[in-house]
């Protein structure tokens, strides 16, 4: 089948935006790898922890805002501000003196990365019919994922064999190739005029940002079951709820209000399967390395299984969702990442073949899921609201990420971490005294890499649960998405 | 009269108040005493020159021009050595506390300067022949091969400085030592240029195979640089009172900085390796790894920091404990046997002034530490050093000597403390490169924004 130009230049306008979503990606996990290690050329400093969040955080915060602005300036004018504010942010950083410069710069970078992830996912429902959006939603879910799954693996390899200035370079560079791809090739869409409510904006981007602060600072400056824990969560509810007071009131809110039990159940299912699915991701990586093979590279390859499961039911899914309903891909990739969870519990740890078939089945069943959500919620929604509905699934798909990666993190550095029993040296009994002090930091080391293989297999295995609910959940979707039914 | 009354009382009530300040505060310190205990010690040239006149009948210089003649060169031989070093302690007793703070300052600078003239091994490249033994070789190539007449000229500049920090914690209410607390500021720091290029080719088990020589000059820099700070709580150790106790101590310790340089990850390094051995339990690749990443650029970082940065997962304190028996004698010094194996080492732990028998130290020290034959050397340096004993004398009111301790001990923590200390320079590749792209994404935005695009 031909293209026209229009359709071509439009096609190829999305392959920039594919490029800018690929950098907004990269930023995520660039010096996830070592972060000390990276940057220990500048002053130290007890701030180093921040460098990662500082990103994720202006990110998550943004995306509302992002989409927000597709719909009301149209796509190419945030295309104007969100890349350029993350080009500035990535090239500034690259001269940072310390520290505290670095985290300042990584969060400018990510307040343009937000507006970006935003606006990206937004403009494949505003350029495309419902009945096009799958290759284009393939496009962008398969950039956001190489860019996650390799970043770590990129920045490690170009700090070790340049700077870690180099990675922020790439960003840059790549953000700008893509911005002027897009901006050339993407056509000028009429938009409408509708009031900005700015206060609303606002109330939305410190929702999402507390809350992505929350996740980032619990088990860093605080415990989950602490004071200074419980004090966010109430402030996280408060705004919330005066954020929902005011949409209320509001002409043209940011959030959307009023929508169907279709549309709550898809953004809870996004949700969930975020915080169950790909909120593990990272722990299959940090799984492998201490428990297989400290090796970053074939860590990062490991992920070739993940996305090989899902390339070929995401393909399908994509295609077929606006004809069968999102409900049976949903149901049974539930099912899959139910039974994939299952699988990593009893033999991921047996060997690495097994490891292999975890993440291959797991991804197998992600494959059916997530962009069938977006591509299924895009569906029922306007193009005018395209931004509002997806910006929020996004932001909350993001934010579901950062809970399952706390919860993981949380449960094994407190309940299994803190079960440590520490070997006793006796130094009167002890033949060499030395050799057992080294063999004892092994040992320490060994027991890390059994505790992380210990809580990820006692979590999967709640995680697989939770999933098992999920599938009844989405068979409980009714056909909405196939009637293009946003109101009951 | 009666308003100048009350002014007059007031008066005297506020000076009486101002004057009684100091007197509360200095009642208040009255619960705070602290002594110092200090010697200084130190060589240089002229000092090794003497003692060795008295042994050999020659100064360093003229022994080793000496030793050139055997060899056929003729040596000039300009060595410079300067040391200082700074003993102190200082007791600090607080309400039930005493806690005893001893500090070790110091530096050795050798500088050598020399040309020797004669014949040395021709420029090439020598293999290890087939059965060949090391020694064999290199008198092959050193003695036999000496063809070729040259000059050389070799300079060298070794500095060493050293501070170590141990403080002790005791509670005199229960009579134990409740806190420990260590820290070892080593630097070594090697400049060396020379004439003269070996360049060694050894295999998997540090056997030379080839040995290259040329006349092209070389240089040669090292940076041994370590921090390290450690922290011990300590449980059920009785040291002071009447009597004498058999104790079992717990030691918790934990490591609150532990910096290096790469050269001294590189220097260690072996000997870690051969400790893991193959009994090591540590997984995957995780040691190397760790190695390649703390050697792979010239920076200096914490090891447990960037071991917990990369596995994500906190390196866990080490319980130690062992068999003590612990009495003190008439002097109030603690004196600790310590079981180790089938032997008992003994400890005298002064609480004020003592005499430091540094050749007791050194046979404190493990044998797989230090040999057996390397601590005779030491211990013979040491004495001709004038080393083995030294008198840490109370200089509380001694206050030349107080700021001749300190001034040693300051200059080396400032030196410690470059030494660590990070210049962060930006590339100016960076920098025009961060240029560049700014203009070129704001020029692409305007260029977009006025429809250039």
């Amino acid at each position: 089948m031909s293209m026209t130009v229009e359709e071509r230049n439009r096609a190829v306008g999305m392959w920039g935006l594919a490029v800018c979503l690929l950098a907004v990606a990269m930023g995520w996990m660039l010096m996830r790898f070592g972060v000390s290690w990276s940057v220990a050329d500048l002053p130290e400093s007890d701030n180093i922890v921040r460098i990662i969040p500082a990103y994720i955080i202006a990110e998550i915060a943004m995306i509302p805002l992002g989409a927000k602005l597709a719909d009301l300036w149209g796509v190419k004018r945030v295309l104007l501000i969100g890349p350029i504010i993350f080009i500035l942010g990535s090239i500034l950083a690259i001269i940072s003196l310390n520290v505290e410069m670095l985290i300042v710069f990584r969060f400018i970078e990510g307040l343009g990365g937000g507006l970006v992830l935003g606006m990206v996912f937004t403009a494949v429902g505003k350029y495309y019919e419902p009945d096009q959006r799958n290759k284009c939603h393939e496009l962008m879910t398969a950039s956001f994922a190489f860019g996650s799954l390799f970043a770590s693996a990129t920045g490690y390899f170009l700090t070790d064999l340049i700077n870690w200035r180099a990675g922020f370079i790439l960003l840059a560079v790549m953000m700008l190739a893509g911005v002027i791809v897009a901006w050339k090739l993407l056509p000028n869409q009429e938009v409408e005029k509708a009031p900005m409510d700015k206060t609303n904006l606002l109330l939305v981007t410190i929702l999402f940002g507390v809350a992505a602060f929350y996740t980032q600072s619990v088990d860093v400056d605080f415990a989950l079951l602490s004071v200074p824990s419980a004090i966010i969560v109430a402030v996280i509810i408060a705004i919330l709820a005066i954020v929902f007071w005011h949409s209320r009131r509001s002409s043209n809110p940011t959030i959307p209000l009023g929508i169907s039990s279709f549309e709550k159940k898809l953004i809870i299912l996004m949700f969930l399967f975020s915080m169950c699915g790909l909120g593990l991701i990272q722990y299959f990586f940090k799984l492998y390395l201490t428990y297989y093979n400290f090796d970053i590279y074939m860590a990062s390859w490991n992920f070739m299984y993940l996305i090989l499961g899902a390339a070929l039911p995401s393909l399908i899914g994509c295609k077929k969702v606006m004809k069968t309903g999102v409900r049976p891909w949903v149901t049974v990739g539930a099912i899959f990442v139910t039974i994939s969870l299952i699988l990593t519990h009893f033999i991921a740890s047996e060997g690495e073949v097994y490891f292999a078939i975890s993440l291959f089945v797991f991804g197998f069943g992600l494959g059916m899921i997530v962009t069938e959500i977006i591509i299924s919620l895009q569906g029922i929604t306007a193009k005018k609201d395209m931004g509002q509905h997806t910006g929020n699934l996004m932001a909350v798909r993001m934010i579901g990420i950062l809970v399952g990666n706390a919860v993981v993190g949380s449960y094994i550095k407190d309940v299994i971490q803190s079960n440590y029993v520490a070997e006793i040296i006796n130094f009167s009994t002890t033949d060499n005294l030395l050799k057992e002090i080294v063999r004892h930091m092994g040992g320490n080391v060994q027991y890390s890499a059994n505790a992380l293989n210990d809580g990820f297999m006692a979590t999967v295995l709640v995680m697989a649960v939770v999933t098992a609910i999920l599938a009844i959940v989405a068979y409980t979707l009714k056909k909405y998405d196939l009637e293009n039914k946003s109101e009951e | 009269m009666d308003y100048k009354k009350t002014v007059l009382a007031f008066a005297v009530v506020a000076v009486m108040l101002i004057s009684g300040l100091p007197m509360a505060a200095s009642e208040t310190d009255a619960d705070v005493s602290s002594e110092e205990y200090g010697t200084t010690f130190g060589i240089d040239l002229d000092r090794i020159d003497a003692v060795l006149k008295e042994i050999t009948g020659e100064t360093l210089k003229e022994i080793v021009e000496d030793l050139a003649k055997l060899a056929d060169l003729d040596l000039t031989f300009s060595p410079m050595i300067d040391s200082k070093f700074a003993l102190t302690r200082d007791v600090y007793t607080e309400e039930n506390y005493v806690e005893i703070v001893d500090r070790l300052g110091g530096y050795i600078v050798i500088d050598v300067d020399s040309k020797a003239s004669g014949l040395f091994p021709k420029a090439g490249t020598y293999e290890v022949a087939e059965g060949e033994s090391s020694d064999d070789f290199l008198k092959r190539v050193f003695v036999d091969n000496r063809t070729e007449q040259h000059t050389v000229s070799i300079t060298a500049t070794i500095g060493i400085t050293i501070e170590a920090d141990v403080i002790t914690r005791i509670n005199l209410d229960t009579g134990e030592m409740e806190e420990a607390y260590i820290a070892i500021f080593p630097l070594v720091s090697i400049d060396m240029s020379s004439d003269i290029n070996f360049t060694d080719k050894e295999d998997d088990e540090g056997n030379i195979e080839s040995l290259a020589i040329d006349y092209n000059g070389s240089e040669f820099k090292s940076n041994v640089y370590g921090n390290f700070q450690i922290h011990f709580d300590i449980e059920d150790m009785k040291v002071l009172g009447d009597g004498e106790w058999t104790v079992k101590p717990t030691i918790t310790q934990s490591v609150t900085r532990s910096v290096v340089s790469t050269d001294l990850v590189n220097e260690i390094w072996p000997f870690i390796k051969d400790m893991i051995g193959s009994e090591g339990k540590i997984s995957g690749a995780i040691p190397e790894l760790i190695r390649s990443i703390l050697t792979s650029t010239d920076r200096k970082l914490d090891v447990f920091k960037t071991i917990e940065s990369l596995t994500n997962s906190k390196v866990h304190d080490m319980i130690f404990t062992g068999d003590i028996t612990v009495s003190n004698d008439e002097d109030g010094n603690i004196l600790m046997k310590i079981k180790r194996n089938s032997t008992t080492v003994d400890i005298s732990y002064p609480t004020g002034e003592y005499s430091l028998e540094a050749g007791k130290i050194i046979d404190l020290i493990p044998d797989d530490i230090l040999s057996e034959d390397a601590k005779i050397i030491a211990k013979i340096a040491l004495g001709i050093l004038g080393w083995d004993s030294l008198d840490v004398v109370d200089i509380t009111d001694d206050e030349e000597k107080k700021d001749e301790c300190h001034e040693i001990q300051d200059m080396v923590r400032e030196i410690n403390k470059e030494s660590e200390s990070y210049e962060t320079t930006i590339p100016i590749v960076y920098i025009v490169i961060t240029i560049v792209v700014i203009l070129a994404a704001c020029g692409v935005t305007v260029l977009m924004w006025r429809g250039k695009i």
